[in-house]
């Protein structure tokens, strides 16, 4: 950004600046500080917590618990947003199929995902696969619902112009129809990704021994209450991660679409 | 397009198969279940028949042990949905309607939004064990994102114009900011409130799945530890209308404010 | 499917035919359009003229496939037309929302031209002149939303020039570029016609570029719309923006046509008799 700063703004950014950051540190402090006074083993002093997360989680911890965690999530989130997608545009293109299938999907979409993990441990068993399915399958509907209605919603302006000028085929579904799709899409990815964490960690802590979710719950019931609160900082840092990874892809992405300014300055909301 | 018919249906033909289509949808759904179980297309170890999973379904809701577990998951559920609101909406109202205290607030807000509401379940667990008092905990704390968020959002976007106007009038700030801030958040805080009940019905099953509180989410781990699999689809097909059921009212209570002060 | 061809025996490239078009709203039924004939003939430049609201992007559309008249039929070469038509451009009266804001302004015109298989470095070449001849060169690689309104009017434009139709179909395509584009835009679309045998009908609120373009003048009735007069005009090719219109007969058609536009209630059987005269 090259815009000239007054030189009487840069106290009022600084303090602007001071003034968020106040309560994020006052937090932090004020854990720490009374933590250390109280000794209660329940809430553990800052440096201990980090200590459990650095021997938890990092080295065999990884490779044990945190890198099957993130494989699994990765792999339920990528098969459900495909299988989803391409379920999407085939129900976008069958206005009967849609409506007749509407009531099945809506059933499927308000059931909580957690509901299916006794379900699924039944029918796969405990191991990855199951938890694979369950992300898959929390994934799947509201991608499918997302995408059936970004299609549908499409300005119908742009229907003419296929129409119009022959733009048919495998080209109007990926120069005209998914583009003007990309923002209900985009916004059920995001959607999605929290839920596939929050599946990811209760299916580690119903039906697992390995995994950051499965650790955590043990840590708890075994009361090693540093590790339990490294683990709760880990799936804290998780959602925020990859939370902002996103951001960051789909700004991106739209950036590349021409749906977002060159160049913008600021976060929005 | 192969082909470019621009003919549209009749308006009536096209109502009568809009309703027709999803009764259809679900007929042939159901009978494809059956018919696959039946003939061993999908083994009974897969998928028992639609009958019997219905059959026990019905039983189910004779046995006074269930209508015990639906209890206490509605209870749980209905108290964390309303601690939520009772947390969320105040605690919206007041840091949104000040950019001073939305810019305090700002960056823990950002920050834990994105964070699964469950990640506090193991602590919950150990200081308040596996109790009412637990899901409503853990409930209200998960709930309350959507809600505080939606009602932030409301909040922040009323029209400057009609707050300029109001204080044009003269209007006191008691007035303003509920005839004038709340009356054009409504409609936001509703569709907030839809997603924090779906919100807190997911986060009331982990607790029963997880912490082992007794409800709908217990039964289901009962009968799977049972490896009774017609007792686990019967008590999944119920959570799953209880989450359409849900879901319908929320919805009708949204399109009620939106239509009401539509245009506030 | 129809394809615009060449006239075959007495029918002419395009025919409306007793054309009607009623909405149905929530609302209500809404009679946009009631009877309206017509003929263009190949070669020609025939223009729309009616009030705003008169239902012109209704006949327009009626007459590029996309919707079908509630009454009353489109012939092309004399066979009747049931969807869009191969070989038919339309400039759409709301351009911006008829551009992709992912293509680029190359991409935009080049994409209907790969639909039909043109070769990329052909498609791409065909868009370069066209975009050219609407003035906007070096503009190829921006994005429709850092364009200008005019701008990207003018892009859909050369979108509709680069894809060389026999039939172009044009909504109020001259409405936001300033007037000194304006007279560019109209004296680049005349000369297309001989370049590429084609035919053209335009719709447009302003009877001075009616008069100046067209061979003749379709007026319309205030909704619900019929034609009022069918008005031609013998003024010679070709046009030119200064000679065309100091020529007095210039003046005296454009009064005419004014007039027809501005009558507020036009007497049934007067509209049939002058409809008749100017056959
Ligand atoms: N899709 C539609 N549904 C219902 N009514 C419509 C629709 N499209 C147009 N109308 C109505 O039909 C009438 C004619 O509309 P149309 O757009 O054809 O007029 P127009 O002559 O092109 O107007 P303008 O000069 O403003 O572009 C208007 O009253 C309009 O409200
Ligand atoms: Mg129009």
């Amino acid at each position: 950004m090259s815009v000239p700063v007054s030189l009487g703004a840069v106290p009022r950014r600084l303090g602007a600046f001071a003034w968020q950051a106040v309560l994020p540190v006052a937090l932090v402090l004020g854990y720490q500080v009374a933590a250390s006074a109280a000794r209660n083993p329940f809430f553990p002093a800052l440096p201990d917590i980090w200590q459990a997360f650095v021997t938890s989680w990092t080295g065999p911890g990884f490779t044990r618990d945190v890198a099957p965690s993130l494989i699994d999530l990765f792999a339920g989130y990528v098969l459900g947003v495909a299988s989803g997608l391409a379920g999407g545009i085939v129900l976008g293109r069958a206005p009967r199929v849609r409506a007749a299938l509407n009531p099945l999907v809506s059933f499927a979409l308000t059931l909580p995902p957690v509901a299916l993990l006794p379900l699924f441990l039944m029918l796969l068993g405990i191991g990855p696969q199951m938890q694979i399915g369950v992300i898959a399958f929390s994934v799947f509907f509201t991608l499918l619902i997302n995408t059936t209605e970004g299609l549908r919603s499409a300005d119908p302006a742009l229907g003419d112009l296929s129409a119009v000028y022959r733009i048919g085929g495998l080209r109007r579904l990926l120069v005209v129809q998914l583009p003007a799709a990309a923002p209900y899409i985009l916004a059920a990815m995001r959607t999605c990704l929290s839920t596939a964490v929050l599946v990811m960690v209760v299916s580690e802590m119903v039906g697992a021994s390995q995994g950051i979710g499965a650790q955590t719950l043990l840590a708890q019931q075994s009361f090693a209450y540093e590790q339990m609160w490294a683990g709760m900082l880990l799936l804290a840092v998780l959602g925020c991660l990859l939370n902002a990874l996103f951001t960051l892809a789909e700004r991106a992405v739209l950036r590349r679409a021409g749906l977002l300014p060159a160049t913008s300055t600021g976060a929005r909301p | 397009m192969a082909t470019q018919t621009i003919a549209r249906p009749a308006p009536a033909r096209a109502a009568r198969s809009a309703r027709l289509l999803p009764v259809a949808g679900v007929t042939a759904f159901a009978l494809l279940w059956e018919v696959a179980a039946r003939t061993g297309v999908l083994p009974a170890s897969v998928v028992p028949p639609l009958s019997g999973t219905a059959v026990r379904l019905g039983t189910l809701l004779t046995e006074p042990a269930f209508w015990a577990a639906a209890a206490d998951t509605t209870l749980a559920w209905a108290a964390g949905l309303a601690a939520s609101v009772l947390l969320a909406v105040p605690a919206g109202i007041l840091i949104g309607t000040s950019e001073r205290a939305y810019r305090f607030f700002r960056v823990p807000i950002e920050a834990l939004r994105p964070v699964p509401p469950i990640v506090v379940l193991p602590l919950a667990l150990l200081l308040i064990g596996g109790g009412l008092e637990f899901k409503v905990v853990l409930i209200a704390q998960g709930a309350a994102w959507p809600l505080l968020m939606q009602t932030l959002y409301g909040v922040r976007t009323t029209e400057p114009l009609l707050l300029e106007t109001a204080r044009a009038y003269r209007l006191d700030a008691p007035r303003r900011l509920v005839l004038i801030r709340l009356a054009s958040a409504a409609p936001l805080v509703a569709t907030g409130l839809r997603l924090a009940a779906a919100t807190a019905f997911g986060v009331c099953l982990v607790t029963e799945l997880v912490g082992g509180a007794s409800g709908i989410g217990a039964l289901l781990v009962l009968a799977q530890s049972g490896d009774d699999l017609v007792g686990v689809y019967a008590v999944t097909l119920l959570a799953g209308l209880a989450g359409l059921g849900i879901a319908a009212l929320f919805g009708w209570v949204e399109r009620l404010v939106g239509a009401r002060l539509a245009g506030a | 499917m129809t394809a615009v061809s060449a006239p075959t025996g007495q029918w002419p490239l395009l025919r409306a035919e007793t054309l009607a078009k009623t909405y149905h709203t929530p609302a209500g039924a809404h009679e946009a359009v009631r009877d309206v004939t017509f003929d263009v003939h190949a070669g020609e430049v025939v223009s729309i003229v009616g009030p705003s609201g008169a239902g012109k992007t209704t006949l327009l559309r009626i007459l590029a496939g996309l919707l079908a008249p509630t009454s009353g039929r489109v012939l092309l070469s004399g066979v009747p037309v049931e969807g869009p038509p191969q070989g038919a451009a339309l400039v759409f009266q709301d351009y911006s929302r008829s551009l992709l804001p992912w293509l680029s302004v190359l991409g935009n015109v080049t994409l209907p031209l790969r639909s039909a298989r043109v070769p990329r470095a052909e498609a791409a070449d065909r868009a370069r002149q066209a975009l050219a001849s609407v003035g906007l060169e070096g503009k190829e690689k921006l994005r429709p939303r850092e364009l200008s309104g005019g701008m990207q009017q003018r892009v859909s434009i050369a979108r509709a020039l680069a894809y060389q139709p026999r039939l172009l179909l044009m909504d109020e395509p001259f409405a936001s570029v300033d007037a000194q584009t304006r007279m560019d835009l109209e004296d680049l679309v005349l000369p297309l016609r001989e370049q590429y045998g084609m035919t053209i009908v335009t719709v447009t609120h302003d009877i001075d570029e009616a008069v100046y373009l067209s061979d003749r003048v379709v007026v319309l009735s205030p909704p619900p719309s019929t034609v009022s007069a069918v008005v031609d005009i013998p003024l010679p090719a070709p046009r030119s923006q200064t000679a065309t219109k100091e020529d007095p007969r210039f003046g005296r058609l454009r009064h005419r046509v004014l007039d027809l536009v501005r009558r507020p209630e036009p007497a049934a059987p007067a509209t049939t008799q002058e409809r008749i005269l100017n056959r």
